[in-house]
């Protein structure tokens, strides 16, 4: 760290870990499912990420911002790891309510994992280019130029 | 309608997609996971790893439903029947046990460590060691043991019966003998699958050597050996409860329990927890970790002296990690989770929980015996040959890197058939599995690091691959993976500064590559300028990074390099949409972690000055390059 760079101390500041499961867990788990496309695994990691929040309670001062970006980062890690065809989990036949839900939802799981990670908090959790930013530790123009290329690839699929 | 009402449109479909689908992907149906290449197809609720048939598996199965059920962590009592004062170690005159000389004939050479767990009247228990695979066998010896299962084969020595791990056998006396192999997968049964021991890739100790063992107690003891008054060696050696802490700690939210052994041969197992519980903490539950097992085994002889560093066995979805602590301790934890992150941390577990046990003055005898030095044993499923063997290198480095690379492999014990030009130039580094199994693949990703599979596609090269291929290693642009890299870096400390191979460490662009199609760099149009920007603490970086990406960067115009706004720990790569590849392109001879997108004026705002006409990319070279910038260039204290 170049020590004339400011760096700011993180407050102390006290997470109720047992309220953020209560709210959370139900939501990451469906991100982290949607990202992996195995529910199973998706358990373990929203398993993990709140082990890592209880493990760092005292040392995090936005403690969702912490799990979401736990989940994320874990997720489409594991995906990149674990790329080898006899892994694979077999994603579960959903039926949609229209066809054209169906296509879309198709398109989303042929995304990287990475960009469908960016889509999911994007237009899923409905959040802004600068909190996506914010929670997965990216430059914004990293969060935009991801949701540009999944936009663009999602399109290009559908037309 | 204008393109942002279709943008619009666009949108809400798929916010609608995924608030539809998504609940549906974690309602709570059951996921189906492909089978274990046994052809079966498991259907899980919460493990990941849960294998196929096995009446003792179903019946572990059966009790973890029940732990779930009445809220238990699942695991038996400890059972201290028959553990009573006996012998030290080294038998109660210091020499050599009797049970030693009973059994050792019998043991296999490989196996020089042995322990009695567990004796009364009518059972013993023994367990011998290998120090090189760290395989047990486990030898039970009985007079009072009747078998339900249906007899194998019947032989002069008795009736046989063959288990998943190995062979028992009733002679016509009424001994009983049996004999099985592990290497301690815990959460499935303690002594794991059937194929660890009896591949015959890995060391080789097959069935027809647990028989052979079986066999040869069988006729040399009688029942006479329960009449001898053999007792377990008074120890004291490990903290079970300390054990278990440590294990927690380590691996925080997953649960271990103590499973029903002798005090001198302790299991700890990650276990499951009730998912409601009352009064846990919440980031503790549904935590189903049965992957991960720790055996504390005391009383060995002969005494093995410390073995340190820890010992490692890699299985094909297995690894078995173990340290002889001293008095005639091993600390083994097997694990079906052999990633190195889990690995590290089982090594250090492993040494942590030696830790644990006290040296006393009989610790390390002078009559010890040394293991093998065995540091890291990798044992492949593929053959005899304990090496990777078939791997055809693919160079798509663009810059004929591929001999160099296929040299390190070879050096690192694997075999390389060929190197071949790619079509086409490749972004980064890429393994192949060719084969099925990817077993090959995958110890060679333990060696290089890459991180994860794609898939061959035989448009990658003119031709076809040579016979016996089982694997392609995809050199790309990045120079290679990192542990080839670093590997680079280590050994060459003076670089030209015209040379890419300075550059090679560079951890930045393989997640940026995954995301980056091809069409994307394909499209013609006019070269970009790119202005790169000092944003780091020395004064002159901007030149240097300008002459080495221009030097390799060939299809970006550089403007003069000129100062950042802010000074950053970190680099970065700033680009207009536009320029997306060759900004992408760029930004592998950095540290920036990706390519972000601005517009013209928040191109503007990064620089002093004004950015020449027609720029369209900045590369703010921050801390973080520094050592990349500097290396090799000698001149002046801060490097240049």
């Amino acid at each position: 760290m170049d020590p004339l760079l400011n760096v700011v101390s993180p407050p102390l500041i006290q997470v109720d870990v047992e309220a953020l499961y209560v709210e959370h867990r139900a939501r990451l788990l469906g991100l982290a499912a949607a990202i992996t496309l195995d529910r199973a695994v998706a358990e373990e990691i929203v398993q993990d990420a709140f082990a890592g929040l209880q493990r760092h309670v005292h040392g995090i001062d936005n403690a969702v911002g912490y799990l979401q970006r736990s989940v994320v980062n874990i997720s489409v890690n594991l995906v990149r790891r674990r790329q080898v065809a006899a892994r694979h989990p077999v994603v579960p036949a959903l039926p949609a309510n229209t066809p054209e839900v169906d296509e879309t939802w198709l398109k989303v799981l042929d995304l990287p994992a990475k960009q469908r990670a960016v889509v999911l908090l994007r237009f899923w959790q409905d959040m802004t280019v600068d909190a996506i930013a914010e929670t997965l530790g990216w430059p914004s123009g990293s969060v935009k130029s991801t949701l540009h290329r999944a936009l663009k690839n999602l399109k290009e699929e559908l037309k | 309608m204008t393109y942002e009402a279709i943008d619009t449109e666009f949108e809400d479909l798929l916010r609608t997609t995924l608030h539809e689908m998504v609940p549906k992907l974690v309602a709570s149906t059951p996921v189906v996971e492909e089978g274990d290449g046994h052809g079966a197809v498991v259907v899980t609720l919460s493990s990941r790893r849960v294998r196929t048939s096995g009446s003792r598996r179903a019946a572990a199965a059966v009790l973890a439903v029940a732990a779930i059920v009445l809220g238990l962590i699942v695991i038996a009592t400890r059972n201290t029947d028959g553990v009573t004062p006996g012998d030290s170690p080294s038998g109660a005159d210091g020499g050599v046990p009797a049970w030693y000389d009973m059994i050792k004939p019998s043991l296999p050479d490989r196996f020089p460590f042995a322990a009695l767990t567990f004796a009364n009247d009518a059972q013993l228990f023994f367990v011998a060691v290998n120090p090189i695979e760290g395989k047990t066998l486990e030898i039970q010896l009985a007079s009072n043991e009747y078998s339900t299962e249906p007899t194998t084969t019947v032989d002069a020595t008795g009736a046989w019966v063959e288990s998943d791990q190995g062979w028992s056998v009733k002679t016509p006396s009424g001994l009983f003998v049996s004999v099985t192999c592990n290497i301690g997968v815990g959460g499935r049964d303690y002594v794991g699958p059937t194929n660890y021991c009896d591949m015959a890739s890995a060391g080789g100790f097959t069935k027809a050597d647990i028989h052979a063992v079986a066999n040869s107690l069988a006729t040399s003891l009688t029942l006479s050996i329960f009449d001898a008054g053999l007792r377990v060696p008074a120890v004291d050696p490990i903290d079970v409860d300390a054990a278990e802490g440590l294990a927690r700690s380590a691996f925080p939210g997953v649960q271990f329990g103590v499973a029903g052994f002798p005090q001198s041969d302790e299991i700890i197992n990650s276990g499951m927890v009730d998912a409601n519980p009352i009064g846990t903490a919440p980031a503790l539950t549904n935590v189903v970790k049965a992957d991960t097992s720790i055996r504390l085994l005391s009383g060995l002889y002969p005494i093995p002296t410390l073995s340190d560093p820890v010992s490692m066995a890699l299985y094909e979805d297995a690894a078995v990690i173990w340290q002889f602590g001293p008095g005639g301790v091993l600390v083994r934890i097997s694990t079906t989770d052999p990633s190195p992150q889990s690995d590290a941390r089982l090594q250090q577990l492993t040494q942590d929980i030696v830790a644990l046990i006290p040296t006393s003055p009989d610790a390390n005898p002078t009559d010890a015996i040394t293991p093998p030095a065995t540091t890291t044993t990798l044992v492949f499923a593929d053959g005899s040959n304990p090496a990777v063997v078939g791997v055809v290198v693919v160079d798509a480095s663009g810059r004929s890197l591929g001999s160099d690379f296929a040299q390190y492999l070879q050096t690192n014990g694997v075999q390389v058939l060929s190197v071949i030009p790619a079509t086409t130039s490749s972004p980064e580094t890429m393994l192949q599995p060719l084969e099925a199994d990817s077993h090959s693949a995958s110890q060679l990703d333990l060696l290089l690091q890459v991180g994860g599979f794609d898939t061959f596609t035989p448009t990658e090269i003119d031709g076809e691959l040579p016979k016996g291929a089982t694997v392609v290693v995809v050199l790309g642009a990045d120079g290679g993976p990192p542990a080839y890299r670093g590997s680079v870096n280590t050994t060459n400390t003076a670089i030209p500064t015209t040379s890419i191979a300075g550059l090679q460490d560079v951890p930045a662009f393989n997640e940026l590559a995954t995301t980056t199609t091809a069409s994307l760099c394909d499209s013609p149009g006019a070269l970009p300028t790119a202005v790169v920007a000092n944003a780091s603490r020395v004064n002159d970086t901007a030149t240097w990074w300008t002459n080495t990406l221009g030097v390799n960067v060939v299809d970006v115009h550089f403007a003069d390099p000129v100062n950042a706004v802010a000074r950053s720990d970190h680099s970065r790569v700033v680009a207009l949409s536009s320029s997306d590849c060759e900004a992408t392109k760029i930004a592998r001879y950095t540290t920036a972690t990706a390519v972000d997108f601005a517009t013209a004026d928040e191109l503007q705002a990064l620089v002093l000055g004004p950015l020449p006409s027609g720029t369209s990319i900045v590369v703010l070279i921050g801390n973080d390059n520094l050592s990349l910038a500097t290396t090799g260039v000698t001149t002046t204290s801060n490097g240049f």
